[in-house]
């Protein structure tokens, strides 16, 4: 522990003293090297694996698609969501090994101003941009949210809202909930709220203080496990409650802590 | 892929790792414990976070190593928090207070209200707790590991420490009243 520092909150030193007492009362085991390696080892060889089976997948669509499109008509154009919230639009822009898979989780007006959220994968450092300080790592998944033509969280750096994960699908990462916004840590003005869910969410609905239901659809980075659902929260308007549902309409949960 | 610094007498990326298990285990499962507030919990969560990072170890620089596996850990504590968001919110309506007994905690007790009280913070109020106050991080630092701003650690720290001065499990225990004090 370091003496207190400028800037530091009154207290700090006493915390930092009290963290230690906690910590020294539990001794950690011996470090289980052989058994995180050997885990380690077994958990890269399922991801070769499913690797291993998603290409085959892959192959076999490349061969199946074009027979099918030869065989039917053009495609339908895809509807709209019935209830007029967000629309979601997946557009994989990747090319083999090199580049980020994007997509857009949700977009429209709100305020009279435009906002999105835009979701990216980045496999390796090959797909990071040449002209950006490297992240902590790769693999990578990001969140930008913008509201007006504004990234928030921009001050951060250019890696805000980016995590390392494990490969395209971490069961480590995800499952948080957070209210983005340009002003007071998304606390007022014009708010995104996003939900990293789970493969059983289908959507989430937002119940505002005047009874209105905001519903956002959970989209998938393509090729990754990867989701989220988002909506914007006009400035006037605060949460009363975030339900979420899987694709049969069952509630999957229920929070009302958020405002 | 070899990183430039793994050099034959390096042992490689497996040897690396192992040394690094090896050095950090004590300090990661210490901060895992004052993120979950279960020491098994906590064991069980460093064993399952650098088991995914080993996966991808060769691609991590041996110069932001620490940062990405105590990165990794908090996500995987996210994770693990998310899961089980409900059971938390439980365990906060319940009338338990260790001030309740009539106040003279000792030391082992300031461990425990501690500990309880930590749990009452929202996730990410006391991943700041955590890494600002016991891995000493400068503010920066855990903005990157949270990926938020500068702005957003310090205004966590300070809504974290305030209620912290307020919880009821340290009701009338120094700690407490330390924490008001600079």
């Amino acid at each position: 522990m370091t003496a207190e520092q400028d800037g530091d909150e009154p207290g700090a030193v006493r915390l930092r003293a009290a963290l230690a007492r906690s910590v020294a009362a539990r001794p950690a085991s011996p470090a289980p090297v052989e058994r995180i390696v050997a885990a380690g080892r077994a958990r890269r060889r399922r991801r070769r694996l499913a690797m291993a089976a998603t290409a085959a997948c892959v192959v076999a669509a490349a061969v199946t698609v074009p027979l099918l499109r030869s065989a039917q008509p053009a495609p339908s154009v895809r509807q709209m969501p019935a209830d007029g919230t967000p629309s979601a639009t997946a557009k994989p822009t990747r090319t083999p090994a090199t580049e980020p898979v994007t997509v857009t989780a949700g977009h429209g007006t709100v305020d009279g101003t435009a906002w999105s959220l835009t979701m990216a994968y980045y496999p390796d450092e090959s797909a990071l941009p040449a002209d950006l300080p490297p992240p902590d790592g790769v693999p990578l998944v990001c969140q930008r949210p913008v509201i007006g033509g504004v990234l928030v969280d921009h001050q951060a750096g250019p890696w805000a809202g980016c995590d390392p994960v494990g490969g395209p699908d971490d069961s480590s990462f995800g499952g948080e909930m957070a209210l983005r916004g340009l002003h007071d840590k998304g606390a007022s003005g014009t708010r995104l709220f996003v939900s990293n869910t789970g493969p059983d969410v289908s959507y989430g609905v937002v119940r505002l203080d005047d009874g209105g239901d905001l519903t956002g659809h959970a989209v998938t980075i393509p090729g990754t496990s990867y989701r989220a659902w988002v909506v914007a929260v006009p400035a006037a308007r605060s949460i009363v409650s975030v339900d979420e549902y899987d694709s049969g309409r069952h509630r999957l949960s229920h929070s009302t802590e958020w405002r | 892929m070899q990183h430039p610094r793994d050099s034959v007498a390096d042992g490689g990326p497996d040897e690396r790792f192992s040394r690094f298990v090896a050095a950090r285990w004590r300090a990661l499962t210490h901060t895992a414990y004052l993120l979950t507030g279960d020491f098994h919990e906590a064991e069980d969560l460093v064993q399952t976070t650098l088991a995914r990072v080993y996966t991808h170890w060769h691609r991590v620089r041996p110069d932001t190593a620490e940062q990405y596996v105590r990165r990794a850990l908090v996500n995987a504590n996210r994770s693990r928090y998310r899961k089980r968001r409900v059971v938390h919110l439980l365990q906060a309506a319940l009338p338990e207070s260790l001030a309740a007994d009539g106040g003279g905690l000792g030391a082992g007790e300031e461990r425990d209200a501690l500990i309880d009280a930590l749990a009452d913070l929202p996730e990410r109020q006391r991943a700041v707790v955590v890494l600002r106050y016991w891995e000493d991080l400068p503010a920066e630092e855990v903005a990157r590991t949270l990926g938020c701003s500068v702005g957003t650690v310090k205004s966590q720290a300070s809504r974290a420490l305030a209620k912290l001065r307020g919880h009821r499990a340290l009701v009338g225990h120094p700690l407490a009243t330390r924490l008001g004090d600079r």
